[in-house]
């Protein structure tokens, strides 16, 4: 017997609610995957920006944050950015994945959850799309304090970030529960869609109190005030973590709508794909010119440099993240020429403050964010919504409210760096005091690789190297290394120091070690075994 | 009036985008590969894996789908679809493809052992094997409806593995095991007196750009395992299993790089914190989700994963102490972990689990994955002895003395990796 029309469209009602449910978790799950992908594309970001003697360092941290983040952010991190119940400073629910309904689902016909919130069972997916982002802000600190950062201390503040400092920031702008999200009696909603201030502002600023704290590299500043070029060791790696990084940007900035089944969202996530490359490509663009132009204007040599170009993208893409589910895709233009002008002044303050950001994290974090969350209720379209309306943005008619929006996102800006800034302060002081927070001197003159890892990055090219204040005395006087391998006898010993910055005597290689270029045969070394 | 056309066209792209992912896996393995040998084997290395994967996919294209998932086909082997042919509405391209990625996932774990010494033709005389008969004839027992592992004995009793701790990962680590025994340490590996040389890798940083990108890919292993995105609650098991990858792959890492540092440490020898290790407990870690994380919760995996890093962390000190030469550490992380996987799924599975079920058939369950386990192994193992020991008495599977010394680049491609 053929079923009735009223039972056709029963049956019809729930399958298209069973599709719905899964297509929006399967969306989540492949940006976050993409997302996740960018932790390998920031590792290499970071590993051709430091000295080859620190790379497995900086790829160990790269791995950990990932590792280290994912319990922190189970345990901790979720509950307290979207934990419900909750209040309006922070979530307090489902520790450890406690009290969740993991299986069982009620699917409601209606059904139009957004992000952040669960009842049912979309807790795994919320968990991993929010997760990646959560361990995107850790990251980035990484950057800022590399090369001199203690292992433990690097550890601790992951968790930490990972685990309280973001999350309470989620929670503000994006839990239905947080006072940016609610606007505290304002009836504003801050505009944070996809993290310029959530993730990029309060990783921005951490990173910042990081590097200033830590204190800058041996030899970076010279007594008189000389800057001296620490440069990385590869631009094929960076290049590579940048390729990666805009990769999963597009997917960091078009999966933040985190559900692909009502209509409009297509529309949306493809607009915010749109925006992210564009507003990239135009502060790459203008990040490289404003680069050559301050180069020239200085006297420092002409060049089109590579890096500025790639980290000038990086802020644009960052200054994107807050409104470019709302914005035209001239306004994305616009705001990345300025983010990627703004990223090359700011770098140079950074610079001229005397703080040492291998990475450039701070000009590209703290700074693109900034300009994104400020930028994005300015140009928006929709704008704030009153009576489930969009008023409009300001240049759309919005009138008053879309001014007090963009005062309202002001407000949220101020507050995410206070609270950054304050939990770090705290943070990093405290390790200070306690000793954790930089590594040894004769380490760092060495390499952490050596001495922390017992990895070397390219064993073959730096056949042995010797500390000049530690020496583990042999036969022939040579320094025995666990991983060097081999027979020590048949080895040449080369003498180096880490670096010598003196700025009389450039190094010879760009990590300032010396090297018999004779043994850097890669066959050489093993022909004796 | 329905939705099914939606429903296939979506449940197909949902395998092809997963399986591009787990393809994308094989450029993850080639770097970890090329990383951790010599810069004098690296194109060599890379060669393999880039073969495997195209030889694979012709073998399994050939018989060994056929093999796999034909049907009809009997309790040990299927029989129909050779060469794609003959085929019914049970075959589809986007179900070809996802297997085959995880064919060539199996056959590429066998390079990692034995890397650096290994006699090119030699090797990818195995390869076919591998994914035209020893893998599918496994894959068929675990996986098809047919198969013996997977009908069991009685009332409901089945073979459980998800995403392949076993029927991948165990079979792949067998074979590296008899592979590496049967080739021999490399030159210089083992001191006369019993002392281990390290024989480093050229790059760390590659072989870390290969772990990074094996982590993401094995998030759609897991994920993309489910087959489907179309029935209820597929996206929550999905998201389920992208999860616990995440968390157990989490807890091994951290706790092998922490036994790793605290055991050289109480020994009183040279401590540190190795990446090398730290990515390989990772890797271990999710290579025990494989089997049960769809259907466990989420502290589950994490207790999974560290016990995962403990038995890669045992196995990586047995191979050690047996003198098995293994570059990779791939069947440490492999073989450890898959055992782990397949023996804990049982007991921490949410639905017939021990720990939730506590009757008498969650009781035969382990049982029943432990005899798959060996079940596994010894068929691997037997075929693989079977093969290596032929290669070996014709003389052909390993390269000669100066060739390894010299390095494989130059004599075998012409191509020497960095010139």
């Amino acid at each position: 017997a053929s079923m009735s029309q009223q039972d056709e469209i029963e049956l019809l009602k729930r399958q298209m609610a069973i599709m719905k449910e899964n297509q929006n978790q399967f969306f989540m799950l492949i940006n976050g995957m993409f997302v996740f992908f960018m932790q390998c594309g920031f590792a290499f970001l970071e590993a051709g920006s430091v000295r080859s003697v620190n790379t497995v360092n900086i790829l160990m941290k790269n791995i950990l944050d990932v590792f280290v983040g994912s319990l922190s952010f189970f345990a901790f991190g979720y509950p307290f950015a979207y934990g419900r119940p909750g209040n309006s400073f922070i979530g307090h629910n489902n520790f450890f994945g406690a009290n969740v309904d993991y299986f069982e689902k009620t699917i409601t016909v209606d059904n139009s959850t957004l992000a952040g919130y669960e009842t049912s069972s979309s807790y795994f997916a919320n968990w991993f799309f929010q997760y990646v982002f959560a361990a995107t802000a850790a990251t980035i600190v990484s950057g800022a304090v590399a090369e001199r950062a203690d292992f433990a201390c690097y550890v601790i503040y992951s968790f930490t970030i990972t685990g309280f400092i973001y999350p309470v920031s989620a929670h503000w702008v994006w839990s239905p529960d947080g006072w940016l999200y609610t606007g505290a009696g304002t009836g504003l909603r801050m505009q944070d869609f996809a993290g310029s201030c959530v993730v990029h502002v309060c990783g921005g600023v951490a990173a910042l109190v990081g590097a200033k704290i830590l204190g800058p590299r041996l030899g970076r500043f010279s007594e008189d005030g000389k800057l001296n070029a620490i440069p990385g060791h590869s631009v094929p790696l960076v290049s590579l973590g940048a390729f990666i990084l805009f990769l999963g940007f597009l997917c960091f900035n078009g999966g933040s709508i985190q559900r692909i089944s009502e209509d409009g969202d297509g529309l949306i996530a493809s607009l915010s794909i749109t925006n992210t490359i564009i507003s990239g490509s135009g502060a790459g663009l203008s990040a490289m010119l404003a680069n050559r132009v301050y180069n020239t204007v200085k006297g420092n040599g002409k060049f089109w440099s590579l890096l500025m170009a790639i980290n000038g993208a990086l802020a644009g893409m960052v200054a994107s993240c807050a409104g470019c589910n709302d914005i035209a895709p001239w306004a994305a233009l616009t705001i990345g020429s300025v983010a990627g002008v703004m990223f090359v002044v700011a770098r140079n303050v950074v610079l001229w403050a005397e703080i040492d950001d291998p990475l450039d994290a701070i000009s590209v974090h703290l700074i693109g964010g900034t300009i994104g969350t400020i930028s994005a209720p300015i140009f928006a379209i929709r704008g704030q919504m009153v009576g489930g309306k969009p008023e409009g943005g300001p240049l759309y008619g919005g009138g008053i409210i879309a001014w007090k929006g963009v005062g309202w996102n002001l407000v949220g800006l101020l507050s995410i760096a206070l609270w950054s800034g304050i939990c770090c302060i705290t943070l990093f002081s405290t390790l200070n005091m306690v000793g954790l927070i930089r590594i040894p001197k004769s380490v760092e003159e060495v390499g952490i690789d050596i001495k922390k890892h017992g990895e070397l990055a390219y064993p073959e090219a730096f056949v042995r190297v010797i500390s000049d204040e530690k020496k583990k005395k042999t036969e022939d006087g040579a320094l025995k290394q666990r991983n060097l391998g081999a027979d020590s006898k048949s080895l040449p010993i080369i003498k180096t120091s880490a670096w010598e910055c003196d700025t009389n005597t450039p190094p010879t290689s760009s990590n300032g070690m010396t090297i018999d270029p004779a043994l850097l045969s890669p066959n050489s070394v093993y022909s004796n075994l | 009036l329905n939705l099914d056309e939606l429903k296939s066209n979506l449940d197909q792209f949902f395998l092809v985008i997963c399986g591009i992912f787990i393809l994308f896996m094989q450029t993850g393995f080639a770097f970890l590969e090329a990383g951790s040998v010599r810069s004098k084997n690296t194109t060599n290395i890379i060669m393999k894996n880039v073969l495997d994967l195209f030889i694979g996919a012709i073998m399994y294209f050939a018989i060994g789908y056929s093999f796999a998932y034909g049907k009809p086909g009997n309790a040990f082997i299927g029989h129909n679809y050779f060469f794609a042919t003959n085929m019914d509405e049970n075959f589809t391209y986007a179900g070809w493809f996802f297997q085959y990625v995880f064919a060539a996932t199996a056959s590429t774990i066998v390079s990692g052992a034995m890397a650096e010494r290994t006699e090119f033709t030699t090797y990818m005389v195995y390869f076919t094997f591998l994914t035209g008969f020893v893998y599918p004839v496994v894959a068929h027992w675990c996986w098809s409806e047919v198969g013996w592992l997977k009908v069991g004995m009685a009332h409901g009793l089945s073979y459980i593995d998800y995403a392949g701790s076993g029927v991948v990962h165990l079979t792949g680590g067998s074979a590296a095991l008899v592979g590496a025994i049967a080739l021999g340490p490399r030159i210089g590996r083992f001191k006369p007196d019993g002392t281990v040389n390290d024989l480093p890798g050229h790059t760390v940083t590659v072989a870390a750009l290969g772990g990074f990108i094996l982590f993401v890919g094995f998030m759609a292993f897991n994920g993309g395992s489910q087959l489907s995105i179309s029935n209820p609650g597929d996206g929550n098991v999905v998201a389920l299993s992208v999860m616990n990858t995440v968390l157990g792959g989490a807890s091994g890492a951290i706790v092998a790089m922490l036994v790793y540092k605290t055991t050289d440490a109480i020994r009183g020898e040279d401590h540190y914190w190795s990446l090398l290790i730290t990515i390989n407990g990772g890797l271990a870690g999710m290579v025990s989700m494989c089997a049960g994380c769809n259907d466990m919760l989420p502290w589950a995996a994490v207790v999974i994963g560290t016990i995962a890093g403990l038995a890669f962390m045992g196995w990586h000190h047995l191979m050690l102490f047996c003198k098995i030469d293994d570059p990779l550490d791939a069947v440490a992380v492999h073989l450890g972990g898959g055992l782990a996987g397949v023996l804990l799924a049982p007991i921490f599975q949410h639905v017939g689990g021990i720990i939730y079920g506590g009757n008498y058939l969650a009781f035969q369950s382990f049982g029943w994955n432990l005899l798959g386990a060996v079940a596994i192994i010894g068929w691997t193992v037997a075929i693989s002895t079977l093969l290596f020991g032929s290669m070996k008495l014709l003389g052909v599977l390993r390269v000669s003395e100066a060739d390894e010394l010299r390095g494989l680049d130059e004599i075998k491609h012409g191509e020497p990796a960095y010139p």
